[in-house]
C-alpha cells in the first residue's frame, strides 16, 4: 500500500513516514501543497494524507485538484483547526475523513486503514480468499486455520493482491504501490516478492492461490 | 425615579396651591368684609337722621320702631348710643368732640369688630362717631356713636366654603399631579427599562446584540447610541480575542502532534538505543519549541492584561538601544549581517523600561532573521518633545504589498511557512504592536519586496525625568559604551 503524506511540519512528517513505513507502508512525503498535487496527480497512491494548513497551495486546493483528476483517491484531513465549518468543508470537498491534530497512533493508524479499504470497496479489515484470512487491522494472515507469518512487505504484498483478488495485477502495479518514489530499484523485485510469498502461502496446500499470467502478472483467488 | 419627580411634583403642586389658595382666600376675605363694612357704614350713616328726641337711656331694640324700622331686619341688629353733652355714653368709645368739626368731616369709623351673640350667631359692628339731626327743626345735632351690627353669618359661611373648597383642591389637585407625574414618567421610562432588559441580557455569546435606537425617546438616544458604540467595540475585541485563542490553539496543536506521534511511533517498536536517542533529540526540539511559543503566547498575554503594572521609569535611551543593538549583531554575526547605529550618545527617555525593550529586540531581531546574507541593519533615534521617534531599516527580502496590512496580525508570518524549522512564530511584531498600544506608541512599516523593509516606532513622552535620574542613566549608559569597545 503507497501512501501520500502531506505536511509541512517538518518533524511530524518524518515521524508519520517513519512510522507508516514500520507498519508496511511505502511512503511518499510532501512539504508543500504544490509538490503534494504533483505527486498526487504522477503516483497510484493508496491513500493521501492531507494536512489543510501547507504552504504555497493549501490542502483544499489540492482536495479540489485530486477530486477533479482522480475522483476515487481516499483523502485524509488532517487539521489543526478544530471549527466544525472547516471539517464540513473538507467533507464536502471530497474528504473521507478528517482527524484533528494531535491524534493518537493508534486512531490514525485504524483510519489509514479504513480508508484503504474504502478506497478498494472493502467494508471489513479482514479479507477471505477461499481458506485464507487477511487481518489488515492485526496484520495477521491464517490459512486453512493456520497462521502464517509474513513480513511487512510480503503482507502488503498480499493485501494489495487480496484487494483486487480475481484480477490480474501487473508487475508495475504492484511495483507502484509498494515501493515509494526514492526505493532503489530492483528489476525482478516483485517477482522475487511473489516467490517468497508462494512458498509461505501456498506451499503444501493443493488449491494454489497465487497464479501467474505470463506477460500480464498475477493473480490472488481460486483458479476455476 | 418614577417616585421621586412624582413626590417632587407633589410638593412643588401642594406648595403653589397652598401659596394661591392662601392669596385667594386672605383677598376674597378682605373684598367680603370691605363690602359689608360698606353696606354697614351705609346703613349705619343713615340711622342719626332717623334719630328721634326720645330717651337716650331707652334700649336699642325699642328704637327701631321709633325709626320706623323693622326691629330685626334680615336679623340685623343695630345699636344707637345717643348722647346729649358731646359725652359718650358708651365708655372709652372717645371724647367730646366739636359738633362743627364732626359735621365737616362727615361720619368716621370708630371701631369694627367681630362678635358672637348670646345665641351663637356671629355678627360684624361697625361704630360711628357722627351727628344726629334734630327731628325738631332749630335743634343742635347731637354727636352720637352709632354702632351697626349686621349679621355675619353669610360672610363666615361664604369664607369657610371657601376655605374647604380651597383645602379640597389643594389637596386633590396636588394628589392628581403628582398621580400624572408618576404614570408619565413610568410610561415614558418605559423604554429605559426595556433597554435595561436587553442590555442585561448581553453576555459574551450576544456581543452582536444592539439596543434599537429607532424605538428611543431622543433623550435615551445618546445613551444608547454609546452603548452600541461600547457593544462594538467589545465584540472587536472578543472577535479578535476569539481569533488570536483559535490561532494559538492552530500553533500549539502541530507541534503537540508531531511530539505525541514522534513519541507513539518510537515506542511501537523495541529499538537500538541509537534510535531511541535520535526520538528523544527530536522530541525535545519540538519540545523547546513549543516552549517559545508559550512564552511568547504568555508574554502576549501579560502585555495586554497587566497592561499598566509596569512604572514609568528614566531611562537611558541610548544604552537600551546600544544593548539591544548588541543582542542583534551577535544573532547576525553568522550571515555576515552588520548592524548600523545611528543615535546620539546621553539620550533620557522616560519609559516602561521592559516593553520598550521587548519592542525594540523584537523589532531588531526581526529585521535580522529577515535580512540577506551580509545585508546591514540600520537603527536610527531621536528624542524630541515629541518623544521618541526610532527606525529600524533592513536590507531584507522586504514584504509583499498584499500582506503589509496584516504584518501586526498574531501568527503572520512573512515566509508563509509554517514549517518548525522556521523558528518563526509569528508573534513578535504582534507583541510590539501590543506594547506599543499600552504606551500610546505607534508603529508603522515601510516595505519594498527585494529591497527591504523599515519601521518607524513613535512613542510619546511619558514623565519629565528627574535630574537625579538622569546622571544615574548617564552613568549607566557610560558602563555599557565602555563594555561595548
Amino acid at each position: 500500500m503507497r501512501l501520500l503524506v502531506a505536511e509541512d511540519h517538518l518533524s511530524l512528517a518524518r515521524s508519520l513516514a517513519d512510522g507508516l513505513r514500520e507498519e508496511g507502508y511505502a511512503v511518499d512525503l510532501a512539504f508543500d501543497g504544490q509538490e503534494a498535487g504533483h505527486l498526487a496527480l504522477s503516483n497510484p497512491y493508496d491513500g493521501i494524507i492531507l494536512d489543510i494548513m501547507l504552504p504555497k497551495v493549501d490542502g483544499w486546493s489540492v482536495l479540489k485538484m485530486i477530486r477533479r483528476n482522480k475522483t476515487n483517491m481516499p483523502v485524509l484531513c488532517l487539521t489543526a483547526r478544530d471549527a466544525v465549518e472547516d471539517r464540513v468543508k473538507g467533507l464536502d470537498l471530497g474528504a473521507d475523513d478528517y482527524l484533528l491534530k494531535p491524534f493518537s497512533w493508534e486512531e490514525f493508524l485504524a483510519r489509514v486503514r479504513a480508508m484503504i479499504r474504502r478506497g478498494h470497496g472493502q467494508g471489513s479489515s479482514v479479507l477471505q480468499i477461499a481458506d485464507l484470512e487477511i487481518d489488515s487491522a492485526k496484520k495477521s494472515v491464517v490459512r486453512a486455520g493456520k497462521s502464517v507469518a509474513l513480513s511487512a512487505r510480503e503482507f502488503s504484498l498480499l493485501e494489495y493482491l487480496a484487494h483486487r483478488q480475481g484480477q490480474v495485477v501487473s508487475r508495475t502495479d504492484i511495483w507502484e504501490h509498494l515501493y515509494d518514489q526514492h526505493d532503489e530499484t530492483i528489476s525482478n523485485v516483485v517477482d522475487v516478492y511473489i516467490g517468497y510469498l508462494r512458498s509461505k502461502v501456498d506451499k503444501g496446500f493443493d488449491v494454489k492461490l497465487i497464479h501467474t499470467r505470463r506477460g500480464q502478472g498475477y493473480v490472488l483467488g481460486v483458479e476455476s | 425615579m418614577t417616585r421621586r419627580i412624582a413626590c417632587a411634583i407633589l410638593l412643588t403642586v401642594w406648595a403653589m396651591l397652598i401659596a394661591s389658595g392662601v392669596t385667594a382666600y386672605l383677598t376674597t376675605r378682605a373684598v367680603l368684609l370691605a363690602d359689608m363694612d360698606e353696606t354697614l357704614f351705609a346703613q349705619a350713616s343713615a340711622l342719626p337722621e332717623l334719630v328721634p328726641p326720645v330717651n337716650p337711656t331707652a334700649p336699642a331694640s325699642a328704637l327701631a320702631p321709633a325709626m320706623g324700622l323693622p326691629a330685626h331686619a334680615d336679623g340685623d341688629l343695630y345699636v344707637i348710643q345717643t348722647t346729649t353733652n358731646g359725652r359718650t355714653l358708651r365708655p372709652g368709645a372717645g371724647t367730646a368732640q366739636d359738633p362743627r368739626k364732626l359735621v365737616q368731616d362727615g361720619p368716621q369709623i370708630v371701631a369694627k369688630t367681630f362678635s358672637t351673640l348670646a345665641d351663637g350667631r356671629r355678627v360684624r359692628s361697625v361704630t360711628l362717631k357722627t351727628l344726629a339731626k334734630p327731628v325738631e327743626p332749630g335743634g343742635t345735632p347731637v354727636p352720637v356713636l352709632v354702632t351697626y351690627r349686621g349679621s355675619a353669618e353669610p360672610f363666615h359661611h361664604l369664607l369657610d366654603q371657601l376655605a374647604w373648597t380651597l383645602v379640597a383642591c389643594c389637596l386633590a389637585g396636588g394628589l392628581l399631579a403628582a398621580a400624572i407625574a408618576y404614570a408619565v414618567s413610568y410610561v415614558s421610562l418605559k423604554p429605559l427599562r426595556h433597554t435595561a432588559e436587553l442590555v442585561g441580557a448581553i453576555d459574551e455569546r450576544h456581543l452582536d446584540r444592539r439596543i434599537p435606537a429607532e424605538s428611543l425617546p431622543p433623550e435615551l438616544l445618546p445613551v444608547a447610541t454609546r452603548i452600541n458604540e461600547m457593544l462594538t467595540r467589545l465584540e472587536q475585541a472578543f472577535a479578535q480575542r476569539r481569533k488570536f485563542m483559535a490561532d494559538a490553539s492552530h500553533e500549539l496543536r502541530t507541534p503537540v502532534a508531531a511530539l505525541v506521534t514522534g513519541l507513539e511511533v518510537s515506542l511501537a517498536r523495541q529499538r537500538q538505543a541509537e534510535a531511541y536517542r535520535s526520538s528523544l533529540a527530536s522530541a525535545l526540539a519540538e519540545a523547546s519549541q513549543l516552549r517559545s511559543l508559550v512564552e511568547r503566547l504568555m508574554e502576549q498575554v501579560r502585555s495586554e492584561t497587566f497592561s499598566h503594572e509596569e512604572p514609568w521609569q528614566s531611562v537611558d535611551l541610548s544604552a537600551l538601544l546600544d544593548e539591544c543593538a548588541n543582542a542583534a549583531a551577535v544573532l547576525g554575526k553568522s550571515r555576515g549581517i552588520e548592524v548600523h547605529r545611528d543615535f546620539p550618545a546621553e539620550m533620557v527617555f522616560s519609559t516602561q523600561p521592559g516593553r520598550l525593550k521587548s519592542v525594540i529586540t523584537n523589532v531588531l531581531s526581526n529585521a535580522v532573521e529577515y535580512n540577506k546574507p551580509q545585508g546591514t541593519v540600520d537603527v536610527t533615534a531621536s528624542v524630541s518633545s515629541l518623544g521618541l521617534e526610532l527606525d529600524v531599516s533592513d536590507t531584507g527580502q522586504g514584504i509583499d504589498p498584499d500582506k503589509l496590512p496584516s504584518v501586526f496580525e498574531p501568527f503572520f508570518r512573512g515566509d508563509d511557512s509554517h514549517r518548525s524549522d522556521a523558528g518563526h512564530l509569528g508573534l513578535g511584531l504582534f507583541l510590539v504592536k501590543s506594547h506599543l498600544q499600552a504606551m500610546n506608541g505607534r508603529c508603522t512599516v515601510e516595505s519594498e519586496p527585494g529591497v527591504g523593509s523599515t519601521f518607524h516606532i513613535r512613542v510619546p513622552p511619558g514623565v519629565r525625568p528627574k535630574p537625579a535620574v538622569r546622571a544615574v542613566a548617564v552613568k549607566e549608559r557610560a558602563r555599557l559604551a565602555g563594555a561595548r569597545q
